[in-house]
């Protein structure tokens, strides 16, 4: 208690020293919990995002994959409400859903664009963010209409309940269309999404298609990702021998899992810099200030204190710095990331490739900011244990007399 | 010099402190001369690539088109493009221009089909990019050649030869759909799968008719005479184009994705450095002010026996300037054989690269040095350390002669 | 039985190449209850001596016997409980904690001691009273005058009661008015509290205080 006392008394006493040493400390913990937050929010848009759009387990028609044409609709699941029934039985798994996709040509009287098709339920558990996104019309549009985005609601010069046709190629290869109404628009946080898609039931898309009651791909969505491998493994087994490929998230965004390992590593490097050199800023000023008092630890050195009872006192004062460095350094950090969170941070267009929309968003999480607050910590005192151990290594009478 | 001798030995006289100084202002420095040397390869090697890849120096097309680009508006055109190309070829600063028609086609093997982004393209073409060199099999086209260049990927997936046949069907100008079949007359490979996976080149007169484009396009990509730079480029060729449907663009307008991803990269390298450097500056401000501390009565005595006041300061000055040169040097050799390989051997990145990736990065990467980094990086660390040091050195100067003597009795 | 036994003291400075012999085998014993002055010119080594008397020091031979206990060659933890709870320091230049008050300065040593904190209380109530600081108990050193200062160090170093108190020269920054009074405060503590004093100075007025006096010319004694 008495060693806290004269340590925070020293702080107040030396307002200037103090306040730089915080100040280091404070950058220092301020440029890791940005970077956190950057990272968190790369993962957790990865995790909520990406795995919210693509599920956490896909059931794809056998040879799907390996056609030329990504729209292909060449390869198509066969009793896909069979697959669902039996995924759902599965432990952990929360929803299962059909999806059709095909390319399409929207036209208009005097335009024409080309799109990617979705056919979805209306009853699927992976609506949820569309849903969100809608601006004008509802989901429920897709029933008997279709959903197209802003933008391109813009560039073709549509809006809610105009006609507009779709000609795709059916599953005999035959040019087909149907007109729709535009039941929904919607907009969301990546243009290139918006750009490229459109929605309507899975049901009006297999008439469109002639591909009734085939769906492309049932994506499975489950309680917990970790538990992706043996509900893949389940469903592995149960359809043996079936035209179908199984993949998890993992498989799925391989290229993704690994860019984030790259970016996590490139980060390390990065807070490692930011470590050793706040260590190297925060141990100088520390041993400053300790040496300053060389002689003040030498008078309680001589009537009585044991060494482990100094090395406490100067880490007790390193502790202090690292408190309320630490502390600095989070209410300077968390502002920055919660800014972010809130706004994105416009990195451009390389952004949406990533699949992140067009601005980047932090993510603030409790871990990164108990984990930053403890390295402050812990750089603080590891400059103050340094001073420490330098000091109790001189005799009494060499610091009582120190230069 | 006589300065700077007694500003060596003070920082010798306390070598643990000098050395964390050094360590935090090496790192910084290390961090500056790698990461400008590494920005400035990721720069010049992206944009290079960007303009000899697909933009070249500036573009023309038709007042609406870009608004609308998306749907690659084949109404929205240059029309009479002949005309157009001569009269900017006519000027003295456009050394070549070339038409362009980028239109929407399924391209097919007669076993399967997929759709790709068509660009009917002339020979010019091979003059206001590289493709000519990227291509692997095969050859690029004359004025009089029919055919079309894949990548060789996609190539090789179709099962595709020179001189097989390929399937074009693409909707034209009014809405139709036509058909086409072409021979296949040359395989290429940029490094970059934006054009590697997602173009097939179509020799312009087939693609014209094709679309029933006559005698138009949807752009002209054009490549300034030497000397000539792209902003007076632009303001020429608009003045031109001023009452016209057309408008002449920078190339930036076309690599917008790879600008902002490598300026925001940049930008974000940038706030690190300065907040790094913020702190190194913190330390040396820390340092000196124990340093100015300590010799107070040293300082005193100098000022007694005679030294001004700017000679105190010049001296710290000297002393934190001795710490930086070290420091440096330090940095310099920290970075040296990192900067080695970079230029060297290059790192692969391409490989762990999503292929939507919108930066062309080539095969392999390579860093960039010049000698104006290292003077950057030893300009910011000599000015960081007089930054940290000014202050303390005027207080040092500042201080009164009989105080400074006298200081030594506290306590 | 004497308090402290010292036998055949001897202290070797080394500074480089060359040895320096500040203690030439100093032999003498102190009782309870002694009030020794140690006088010499300066370089002669009552710094050194005192040093090693209080175990702040080891000397590179002989021995010191402190109630029996030979100190030399203890490991620093008992040494620093030696000092902790049976001597007290009195330093030249006073080496107040600046960042405590008065009370705080002399409660140190008794915190380190563990004693409780009622016990405390009273024991600085006391000593606060005996070396007259009632009224700035609440004072920081740098609001105190040298010979106030002073007399917190002494009360520091009587806190835990010391069988012995330690002072190097503790009149030496102090003017001769107020230096005497320290002194004349030392001996009456030596009489009433029966508290062994070993203290060293130039000052010759303050020989007619002492019982004792040990005079040390280059590491020995003289008389
Ligand atoms: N740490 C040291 N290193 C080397 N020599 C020392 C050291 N401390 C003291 N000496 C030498 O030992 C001798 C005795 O010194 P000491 O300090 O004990 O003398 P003193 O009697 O206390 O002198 P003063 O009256 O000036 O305080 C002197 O010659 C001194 O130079
Ligand atoms: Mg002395």
């Amino acid at each position: 208690m008495i060693f806290l006392k004269i340590a925070l008394l020293n702080l107040r006493s030396h307002p200037r020293r103090t306040a730089v040493i915080i100040t280091a400390i404070a950058l220092a913990v301020g440029i890791m919990e940005t970077v956190a937050g950057m990272v968190d929010g790369m993962r957790n848009n990865f995790f909520t995002n990406m795995l919210e759009e693509s599920g956490h387990i896909q059931v794809i028609a056998a040879g799907k994959e390996d056609s030329l044409d990504p729209f292909s609709i060449e390869h198509t699941l066969d009793e896909y409400t069979d697959i669902i029934d039996t995924a759902r039985s599965l432990p952990g798994v929360e929803d299962a859903s059909p999806f059709l996709t095909f390319g399409a040509l929207l036209i208009t009287e005097e335009k024409n664009i080309f799109m990617a098709g979705n056919g979805i339920s209306s009853a699927s558990g992976f609506n949820k963010s569309l849903d969100e996104s809608i601006v004008k019309g509802s989901l429920n549009g897709i029933e008997d209409g279709v959903l197209i985005s802003r933008e391109t609601a813009r560039l073709m010069k549509l809006d809610y309940g105009d006609t507009v046709i779709i000609l795709v190629e059916d599953s005999e290869g035959a040019p087909y269309y149907l007109s729709f109404p535009v039941r929904g628009i919607y907009q969301t946080k990546s243009s290139d999404f918006d750009n490229m898609n459109l929605f309507m039931s899975i049901e009006q898309a297999q008439e469109l298609l002639y591909l009734p009651g085939r769906a492309s791909t049932v994506k499975l969505k489950l309680t917990d990702k970790d538990l992706a491998q043996t509900a893949a493994e389940h469903l592995a087994q149960a359809y043996a021998g079936m035209p179908v490929v199984i993949k998890t998230w993992r498989q799925i965004h391989g290229n993704f899992m690994l860019l984030i390992d790259l970016f996590d590593l490139f980060i390390y490097i990065m807070n490692l810099f930011t470590v050793i050199v706040a260590a190297a800023v925060i141990t100088n000023s520390v041993l400053m200030n300790m040496f300053d008092r060389a002689r003040e630890f030498g008078t309680m050195r001589a009537v009585g204190l044991k060494k482990s009872g100094l090395f406490a006192l100067i880490t007790t004062e390193g502790l202090s710095l690292g408190f309320l460095g630490s502390l600095a350094g989070l209410a300077l950090g968390i502002p920055v990331v919660l800014y972010f969170q809130e706004y994105g941070l416009d990195f451009g267009a390389i952004s949406e490739s990533f699949g992140m929309g067009s601005a980047f968003y932090f993510h603030l999480t409790a871990k990164y900011i108990i984990l930053n607050f403890a390295s402050g910590i812990l750089i603080a005192l590891a400059g103050a244990a340094y001073a420490a151990w330098v000091i109790i290594r001189k005799s009494v009478i060499d610091t009582l007399s120190w230069r | 010099m006589k300065l700077f001798k007694a500003g060596m030995k003070n920082i010798l006289r306390n070598r643990r402190r000098t050395s964390l100084n050094v360590i935090s202002l090496a790192l910084g420095i290390f961090m500056m001369v790698f990461g400008l040397s590494w920005g400035q390869g990721y720069h010049s090697y992206v944009y290079t690539a960007m303009r000899n890849f697909e933009a070249g120096d500036a573009q023309i097309l038709n007042r609406n088109y870009l608004k609308e680009e998306r749907r690659l508006p084949l109404d929205l055109a240059v029309s009479d493009t002949r005309r157009v190309v001569k009269s900017l070829t006519d000027t003295n600063i456009v050394k070549t221009a070339s038409p362009r028609i980028d239109f929407s086609v399924k391209v097919s093997n007669r076993m399967e089909s997929t759709r790709l982004l068509g660009r009917g393209v002339s020979q010019a073409e091979g003059e206001v990019t590289v493709i000519r060199n990227q291509i692997t099999e095969g050859r690029f086209f004359t004025d009089t050649d029919r055919g079309v260049l894949l990548g060789e990927d996609l190539a090789r997936r179709m099962k595709l030869n020179i001189g097989d046949t390929l399937y074009l069907t693409a909707i034209d100008r009014h809405g139709t759909e036509n058909f086409m079949s072409l021979k296949l007359t040359g395989i290429f490979k940029f490094g970059f799968p934006p054009i590697d996976r997602q173009v097939i080149f179509v020799d312009i007169e087939s693609a014209r008719s094709l679309l029933d484009m006559r005698a138009s396009s949807t752009r002209i990509v054009v490549r300034f005479t030497e000397g000539t730079s792209i902003t007076e480029g632009l303001e020429i060729l608009n003045e031109k184009l001023a009452n016209t449907e057309l408008t002449a663009y920078s190339w930036e307008r076309f690599a917008q994705e790879t600008v902002s991803a490598v300026q925001s990269d940049m930008g974000s390298f940038y706030v690190f450095i300065l907040i790094l450097y913020m702190m190194i500056i913190i330390g040396m401000y820390n340092s000196m002010s124990m340093t100015v501390r300590e010799r107070t009565g040293e300082i005193g005595t100098m000022r007694a026996i005679g030294a001004r006041r700017s000679d105190i300061i010049v001296l710290l000055l000297f002393e934190s300037i001795a710490i930086s040169c070290i420091a440096i040097i330090a940095g310099y050799l920290l970075a040296a054989p990192f900067m080695y390989y970079l230029t060297n051997i290059g790192i692969d990145i391409s490989s762990s690269l999503p292929d939507s990736v919108p930066v062309p990065f080539g095969e392999r990467f390579y860093a960039d040095i010049e000698p104006l980094q290292f003077l950057l990086a030893f300009a910011i660390g000599i000015a960081s350390g007089i930054t940290g040091t000014l202050i303390p050195a005027v207080r040092a100067s500042r201080l009164s002669i009989t105080d400074s003597l006298g200081a030594k009795k506290h306590g | 039985m004497a308090l402290i036994k010292i036998t055949d003291l001897h202290k070797q400075y080394h500074l480089g190449r060359t040895t320096i012999a500040a203690l030439k085998g100093i032999s003498f014993d102190i009782e309870a209850g002694d009030f020794i002055t140690i006088l010499g010119p300066s370089g002669c080594g009552k710094t050194t001596l005192l040093n090693l008397i209080g175990s702040i020091d080891d000397p590179s031979s002989g021995s010191i016997l402190f109630e029996d206990q030979n100190i030399c060659g203890l490991s620093d933890n008992r040494k620093s409980e030696i000092r902790l709870t049976k001597i007290g320091f009195i330093f030249q230049s006073f080496n107040l904690i600046p960042v405590l008050n008065v009370r705080e300065n002399i409660e140190f040593p008794m915190i380190l001691a563990n004693a409780p904190p009622r016990t405390r209380t009273a024991r600085i109530d006391e000593l606060v009273e005996t070396v007259g600081l009632k009224d700035f108990e609440l004072h920081k050193p740098d609001e105190l005058s040298g010979g106030q200062r002073q007399r917190v160090a002494i009360a520091r170093a009587l806190v835990n009661r010391p069988k012995l108190v330690i002072a190097d020269e503790p009149t030496a920054n102090l003017d001769s008015v107020t230096g005497t009074m320290i002194i004349e405060e030392m001996k009456a503590l030596n009489e009433q509290e029966k508290v062994t004093f070993v203290f060293s100075t130039h000052n010759q007025d303050v020989m007619k205080y002492a019982k004792r006096i040990i005079r040390l010319k280059d590491g020995a004694i003289v008389s």
